[in-house]
């Protein structure tokens, strides 16, 4: 590495620790563009692949500069100076002082950061030393010496532990491996032989990969050893902290941490719900004596809140509940403190308006106005300054009413929650209306009917049940008529029942029957009565899900009604099959043929148990052919003979399928259903394979999407050299052919069976435009005049119409922009009916 | 009686006040919202807009600010506008796509007359097409379709984008870099199409709604809560292509409407954020970002 190569290493080594930190520090380059030259470097000279946005990225750079500049030579080993004491004194003076100045404006040189960087992890140490060994809570010095070897060790051990790019919570848990017995021998060198320190270093990964990820030579002080003086230690006495974990949430966490997340989450909330309630009663009393706490629970990422909340606890006594607090602290240090995922739920948003708001300027949202006002009035009250003095109090006292809590807390949640369900089933509620209120008029004709014609038999039962009745209590005297007036009575209104039963039934069925009819004299296909229904059904729901239930509901029942009756068979429908696949089966489905007929075809289908134990594995292979000519019978093989197949074991069978001259030009599609039962609940994965025999015309895209008269005129063919619409100094391949009709001629898909619409839209180019698929192919066709009126999904039958041709986009002239695509890519449609010449 | 000073040491107090807190805090939840700052709303309360989204690949993007101009100062609120469908007009039933004929048209800013005449004359020029902006874009025909190209010289059409303006602000639509009207004129001086891309607007009730400033947009764009609406890299492409982005450098932003494609819509005013941004496969592209200008959406 020559001299030049170095200084740029070190200039960007510079650039990345100072991007790591809160303020840029470096005057002479600004943040932007210094992130910039990272960034370039990283990926064009060290081949990172990770991107800039990710938190993973700097890291990733700083390590391979690590790698990249020469190490410093080690150092002889110092001893401990006597007088350290002192000199920490003098350091923490410097750390304050730096502090001031940051607040300032005036940044600290990178070595000031990394001390403090260093001597905050010190601090934690000591502090969780101090929490957990009464014996070194007695002699702080001690623990301090103690805590300051350790934090030297670390930082010795952590950046030869850690690799590039994998500084995973898995991977700090090996690392810890290795602090663990520097801990350990620390305090047996201090004396403590058997030390029950539990020092929770998980609170300092974010620390330790910060430490991992500065300059070793910069920040990397020998070890003082030092002979250390041992006091007689009483038996140590060790607090079990409570401890909180990060909130992690979001599509992107896997399965059993959002798991674990939503436990946790259910375990903190009789605390983290109390202190909501608390700062909901006195906002104001709470932001002056625990503005940490407010912190904490609103996830301000504050310097002011941060520094006042350490404040706030180094005037504290020592008590047993402030080892909670103390924990507390030293987690608030994270930028996300704990409580964010336990309070994003309803009180960010709910209280102060939106995420970010600073504690300082307190920018209050109009829902928190109004809250405000809600409780200053309620306070000016007799009874609400009551209350108000009395979570004054409470907040004063609060280590102390913490029992409490739990009942406030639930108190609260149940607040939220009832608001949460309350829209929830005012929803559902919305809906029911809605079913009512298509099905309702012959449903209650049909109860009405019913109880009519019932009416009469129910009477002569009850009649006859009650003489019946009362003459088997004949040995009662007169006192046998109650009996038989009972169980007339109850007779009566049983028969009734049944018969209303009857007629509601068969006056839902008539709904039914109207429907169906409805649905196959307007010609429209179910999926898309459906569509239409459960848009009507989400309008309503949605619009019932407000504040005035009530009116909504109403709404649209009325509306509903109008609708439902109107548009006939247009509501609802049977929900499609939804097919999931479990990530616990991997099914895998194998097809090999030689393409002979006579030959056999070999099916093979592996099921794959990831990760748990699969129990009671049904196993159904359907098969159909679709052919030219008449399709044989295919069977379906299936095993279901209560299959286990352990995490990580694989299960596989094979059968064939003797071709004949039935499978000519076939297409056989076959699906392999897996269901087992993984832990106790039923989960089901499926794997798809086909194989083509011949020519089967009836799977692929056939022939031109217009059929009157179709012609190319001066349109362009697959593959013609054209200008590039986003770079017109260059030529692109046409990807597709030109076809035009008479004005207004209409465009049908060119599948000769059903298929499903995958995207339809406007493009600036492409103008109106539509894609359907079936199988492995998919065709296009833009410049429609009008948007195609169809949904993602929807079923489009085989050749049926799909739009009229336009010169919506940057068409000129009426025409389709033609496009089949096969498996992903595009392909030549020439090759797929389409008349050549002229294409 | 239970004495002032053991207020507080007595359990079925504070269950009572909890239970009286609990049943307070309901009601005062239960009350309506004050979203519309007008008093009696004319609208139906705001829903997030549709936006038409880019067929991106998901994945965090890093976004950066590059502006060539500070966005100006926000209003705290802006009033929501309802739209109206335009009455239908057969263009082509006056307009015929003819390129014959010797040059007349001189310059960009001349076809832009001329669209603006034909619009007035067919009694299709609003107040709002007056207050707008417009651009002129350089087309070359090429069989069945037209491409961008770099000057007049070269141009066979020119496209004229009109955006509508209401309180000098654009009105956009699906893709913020279409004019709600486009007109293309021949350098014969002939119109040769027109595409209304935007519906007429009502600005009869108008409702008040309070507006998030271009410090809390940009806030929300880098928590990835904006939309992308167009590349332009994938407005040139038929069929479907995926892109993949990883970072977008911004250097123009806005205050507009947005109204959506399909009617009834509302004039809602939003964030635009225009910018590049390189794809995965190398290539730079535009890139339109858009996001709800309003507080509660």
């Amino acid at each position: 590495m020559n001299q030049e190569q170095k200084t740029r290493y070190q200039r960007l080594q510079g650039f990345v620790y100072a991007l790591q930190q809160e303020v840029w520090t470096i005057k002479e380059i600004d943040k932007k563009t210094a992130f910039a030259e990272v960034v370039s470097f990283a990926q064009n000279i060290l081949g990172i692949k990770i991107a800039p946005s990710d938190p993973k990225f700097l890291i990733a750079v700083q390590l391979k500069l690590n790698e990249l500049l020469p190490q410093p030579e080690e150092q002889p080993v110092p001893n401990i100076p006597p007088n350290l004491q002192e000199m920490v004194e003098t350091y923490e003076k410097h750390l304050q002082e730096s502090r001031i100045q940051t607040q300032k404006f005036i940044f600290p040189t990178l070595d000031e950061q990394i001390k403090a960087l260093y001597q905050r992890h010190a601090k934690k140490i000591y502090q969780q030393l101090i929490a957990s060994e009464e014996q070194l809570a007695q002699n702080p010095t001690l623990a301090e010496e103690i805590s300051l070897n350790i934090t030297n060790q670390i930082v010795m051990t952590l950046p030869q532990v850690v690799k590039e790019g994998a500084f995973s919570e898995k991977e700090y848990q090996e690392i810890l491996v290795k602090v663990q017995p520097i801990i350990i021998q620390e305090l047996n060198r201090a004396g403590i032989e058997k030390p029950k320190a539990k020092i929770r270093t998980r609170e300092t990964f974010e620390d330790a990969k910060s430490l991992a990820a500065t300059p070793h030579a910069q920040i990397a002080p020998k070890p003082p050893v030092a002979p250390v003086e041992i006091p007689q230690a009483p038996q140590p006495k060790i607090s079990d902290l409570p401890y909180f974990f990060k909130q992690s949430t979001g599509i992107g966490v896997s399965f059993g941490v959002r798991t674990q997340t939503a436990i946790k989450k259910a375990a903190l909330a009789p605390i983290a719900k109390p202190l909501q309630w608390l700062i909901h009663l006195a906002p104001e009393e709470f932001r002056a004596s625990h503005p940490g706490l407010v912190y904490a629970a609103t996830g301000f990422t504050n310097v002011v809140a941060q520094q006042a909340f350490e404040q706030t606890w180094k005037i504290k006594p020592k008590s047993p509940e402030v080892g909670f607090w103390h924990n507390l602290t030293t987690t608030f240090q994270e930028e996300k403190p704990p409580f964010l995922g336990v309070f994003r739920n309803y009180y960010q948003w709910d209280w102060l308006g939106k995420v970010g708001t600073k504690v300082e300027t307190f920018t209050p949202s109009r829902f928190f106005t109004f809250r405000s006002s809600f409780w200053r009035i309620f306070k000016s009250s007799r009874i609400g300054g009551l209350i108000s003095r009395g979570a004054g109090k409470l907040i004063a006292y609060l280590p102390k009413i913490t029992r409490f809590l739990g009942l406030v807390g639930a108190a609260i949640a149940g607040w939220e929650t009832f608001k949460k369900a309350g829209k929830i089933f005012l929803g559902y509620l919305g809906g029911l209306f809605m079913i009512a209120a298509h099905y309702g008029p012959l449903a209650v004709a049909g109860l009405t009917g019913g109880l009519a014609i019932g009416f009469p038999f129910a009477i002569l039962a009850a009649k006859a049940v009650g003489v019946a009745v009362t003459g088997f209590f004949s040995f009662l005297g007169p006192f046998a008529i109650i009996p038989g007036v009972v169980s007339g009575v109850l007779t009566f209104f049983i028969v009734e029942g049944v018969f209303g039963l009857v007629g509601l039934v068969g006056g839902i069925g008539a709904q039914i029957l109207i429907d169906k009819l409805g649905a196959a004299l307007s010609g429209t296909s179910l999926p898309q009565i459906g569509t239409a229904g459960l848009t009507q059904a989400s309008v309503a729901t949605t619009a019932t899900a407000g504040w005035f239930a009530p009116a909504a509901v109403a709404t649209a029942t009325i509306g509903g009604l109008i609708i439902s009756q109107v548009v006939s068979g247009a509501f609802f429908i049977p929900s499609e099959e939804v097919m999931l696949t479990s990530p616990y089966i991997q099914v895998t489905k194998t097809v090999e043929f030689s393409g002979t007929i006579g030959d056999s075809i070999n099916y093979t289908i592996q099921v794959k148990a990831v990760d748990k134990d699969l129990t009671k594995v049904k196993v159904v292979d359907q098969a159909t052919a679709t052919c030219r000519g008449s399709s044989p019978d295919l069977e379906e093989h299936s095993w279901n003979g209560n299959i286990s197949i352990p995490a990580g074991g694989v299960w596989e069978q094979t059968y064939t399928v003797t071709t004949n001259d039935q499978f000519n030009d076939c297409l056989i599609n076959n699906i392999a259903r897996v269901t087992a039962i993984v832990e106790g609940k039923t989960e089901e994965s499926f794997a798809v394979g086909y194989v083509s025999i011949g020519n089967p015309p009836e799977v692929i895209p056939w022939g031109l999407p217009i059929h009157d008269n179709p012609d190319r005129g001066t349109g362009y063919t697959f593959g013609q050299m054209v200008p590039c619409f986003t770079d017109p100094t260059r030529l692109c391949p046409h990807e597709g052919i030109d076809v035009h009709g008479p004005p207004g001629t209409t465009v049908y898909s060119t599948f000769p069976q059903e298929s499903r619409v995958t995207q339809v839209g406007f493009g600036q180019r492409a103008g109106n435009y539509i894609m359907l698929s079936s199988g492995k192919y998919q065709i296009f066709m833009g410049h429609l005049a009008q948007k195609p009126n169809f949904k993602i999904n929807d079923p489009v039958g085989a050749n049926a119409p799909v739009g009229i041709q336009g010169d919506s986009g940057s068409a000129w002239g009426e025409h389709v922009h033609y496009q089949i695509w096969e498996n992903g890519g595009i392909v030549d449609p020439r090759s797929f009916g389409v008349p050549s010449p002229p294409w | 009686m239970v004495r002032f000073k053991n207020f507080f040491r007595h359990y079925w107090l504070i269950i009572v006040l909890a239970f009286v807190a609990t049943i307070v805090g309901i009601v005062v939840v239960l009350l309506p919202k004050p979203t519309p700052i007008s008093e009696k709303p004319k609208l139906p309360a705001l829903s997030s807009p549709q936006f038409t989204k880019a067929d991106i690949a998901s994945g965090n993007i890093f976004y950066q600010l590059d502006l060539k101009e500070t966005p100006s100062e926000t209003p705290n609120v802006l009033p929501v506008y309802q739209a109206r469908p335009k009455e239908p007009f057969d263009w082509t039933k006056i307009i015929n796509q003819n390129l014959e004929g010797p040059p007349t048209v001189k310059s960009a800013t001349e076809a832009a007359g001329l669209a603006k005449g034909f619009l007035s004359q067919q009694k299709r020029w609003t107040p709002e097409l007056e207050a707008g902006d417009f651009e002129v874009k350089f087309l070359k025909i090429g069989g069945f379709e037209v491409f961008p190209t770099e000057s007049f010289e070269k141009a066979d059409l020119l496209a004229i984008h009109f955006w509508p303006k209401i309180n000098n602000y654009l009105v956009v639509g699906s893709n913020p870099s279409l004019g709600g009207v486009e007109v293309w004129v021949a350098k014969n001086g002939k119109i040769q199409k027109v595409k209304e891309n935007l519906a007429n607007l009502d600005t009869s009730n108008p409702v008040d709604y309070s507006i998030i400033s271009f410090t809390q947009a940009w806030e929300k764009i880098t928590q990835q809560k904006g939309t992308i609406v167009a590349l332009s890299k994938q407005e040139g492409e038929y069929g479907v292509t995926r892109f993949q982005l990883s970072s977008v450098i911004i250097n123009k932003t806005y205050l507009a409407y947005f109204q959506e494609q399909n009617l009834p819509a509302k004039l809602q005013p939003i964030w635009v954020f225009q910018g590049k941004t390189i794809l995965t496969s190398g290539e730079e592209s535009e890139v339109s970002i858009c996001l709800p200008a309003i507080l509660e959406l």
